[in-house]
């Protein structure tokens, strides 16, 4: 047997392998359902956000990033996904942070969050006057493995809202996320905006 | 020639180390190539679009050839689109010889489970149901017999979807048929019908609108 032969023979067992594999690596991670449909969704101005919350709540918006980040975009499908990145990304999986908010019943206390699911890297700390839970070390789903991204998730409810927030936590710290939602604001003057909305939306 | 030298000296050092090693090597490459390589999928359904509690559907089975690949359907709790975190009931179609199965599976913070069971009939129908308890607590159902009881974190939905998930456009998904999709009211624990649905249908899958809680889907093949 010559050499090329060898070769070939050694990596057609292997090719067969990859694309068997190939064809299955969510089998092997399991069924996962459909991502936010971004191409469906609104894309709003902070002001039509607001529009669109109506009478349901306060509704607060960041009014500090950290470094360069900037509100990218806002989409609305029932809930809204907003996107803040120090680069000109809309894609919610692509930003620095992200923050999904949506309609609420629900307004849990301090006490009720902290007996819930207790675990090393879940934290309940107040801010201002709400508890937030800190999950420093949320597990990435597939998407964010395949990208390195390592997420730290933080969630609230607030007068008749719901917000979740996630960022790279190696990128994005916790005083930093701490002190987006210590600067998160009923909309006004102060909130951060899309470059290309005026203050009027 | 001079990569054909290379690759035969690696394939030599692969043959002289231990048999341990050379079956780590020969298991874990293709495996990371896989990873890397990923899988498309295409779905045809109903996102509800809207923060209800709790999802149900009668879902008739289809028997399609999968061609070595997958053909799921489900209903589904999204806790959280960024990471995606979800609850999710359903049968799968996988190939031979592993065939039909129900499946349960979840997917947040604190970690992935899933498990496989049973076997539905081809053109059965059978329910569906994710029905929330306490906090963060999510019973899934099939026919009413309780298969899993997790309790989740984050714990609180933000969108409800019932979707054909296909993994090989080969697949014909003819005959599929979703009826009765419905959220759960924690007011009065009682299932309503769907009210509004977000259409959703990956070329070259079709979804039939019949109303906001039913609808067929077809194509692929």
């Amino acid at each position: 047997m010559d050499s090329r032969t060898k070769v070939i023979m050694c990596l057609i067992p292997t090719v067969i392998v990859v694309v068997t594999l190939a064809r299955f690596p969510r089998a092997r991670q399991g069924f996962g359902p459909a991502p936010f449909p971004m191409e469906l969704a609104e894309k709003l101005s902070v002001d039509q956000l607001v529009d669109r919350a109506g009478d349901a709540g306060t509704l607060m918006l960041p009014t500090w990033m950290p470094g360069g980040i900037k509100l990218r975009e806002i989409y609305f499908k029932g809930l809204a996904i907003l996107v803040y990145s120090d680069k000109d990304v809309r894609d919610y999986r692509k930003g620095n942070v992200t923050i999904q908010i949506t309609r609420t019943d629900s307004s849990p206390t301090y006490e009720q969050l902290q007996q819930r699911s207790q675990r090393p890297s879940r934290d309940v700390v107040m801010v201002r006057d709400f508890p937030i839970v800190i999950l420093e070390d949320a597990v990435p789903d597939s998407d964010m493995k395949k990208h390195g991204i390592w997420p730290m998730m933080t969630y609230f409810w607030y007068d008749g809202f719901y917000y979740i927030i996630t960022v790279n936590k190696e990128e994005t710290t916790r005083e930093d996320v701490l002190n987006i939602v210590e600067n998160m604001k009923p909309v006004g003057p102060g909130t951060l905006r899309k470059p290309t909305d005026t203050a009027a939306g | 020639m001079v990569g054909e030298g290379r690759i035969l000296c690696s394939l030599r050092r692969i043959k002289v180390a231990p048999k341990p090693v050379r079956i780590v090597a020969v298991a874990v490459v293709p495996m990371i190539l896989a990873s890397v390589v990923g899988v498309e999928r295409w779905y045809a359904g109903y996102y509800l679009n809207n923060d209800e509690w709790g999802v149900s559907a009668r879902i008739k089975t289809i028997d399609p050839s999968v061609h070595g690949s997958m053909l799921c359907e489900w209903v589904c709790v999204i806790l959280s689109y960024y990471p995606l975190n979800w609850v999710q009931v359903g049968y799968a179609k996988r190939p031979w010889p592993i065939g039909r199965d129900y499946y349960v599976e979840k997917n947040d913070t604190i970690g992935y489970d899933r498990d496989f069971f049973g076997t539905p009939a081809a053109d059965s129908w059978h329910t569906y149901n994710i029905t929330p308890g306490a906090y963060g607590e999510w019973m899934c159902h099939i026919d009413g017999d309780e298969e899993a009881d997790w309790t989740t974190d984050p714990e609180e939905p933000v969108d409800l979807q019932a979707l054909v998930e296909s993994f090989d456009t080969d697949i014909e998904i003819d005959g599929t048929d979703f009826r009765d999709i419905s959220y759960f009211n924690t007011g009065n624990d009682h299932w309503y019908l769907w009210y509004q649905c977000t259409e959703v249908e990956d070329d070259p899958y079709y979804v039939v609108y019949v109303y906001d809680y039913w609808f067929l889907a077809w194509g692929g093949g």
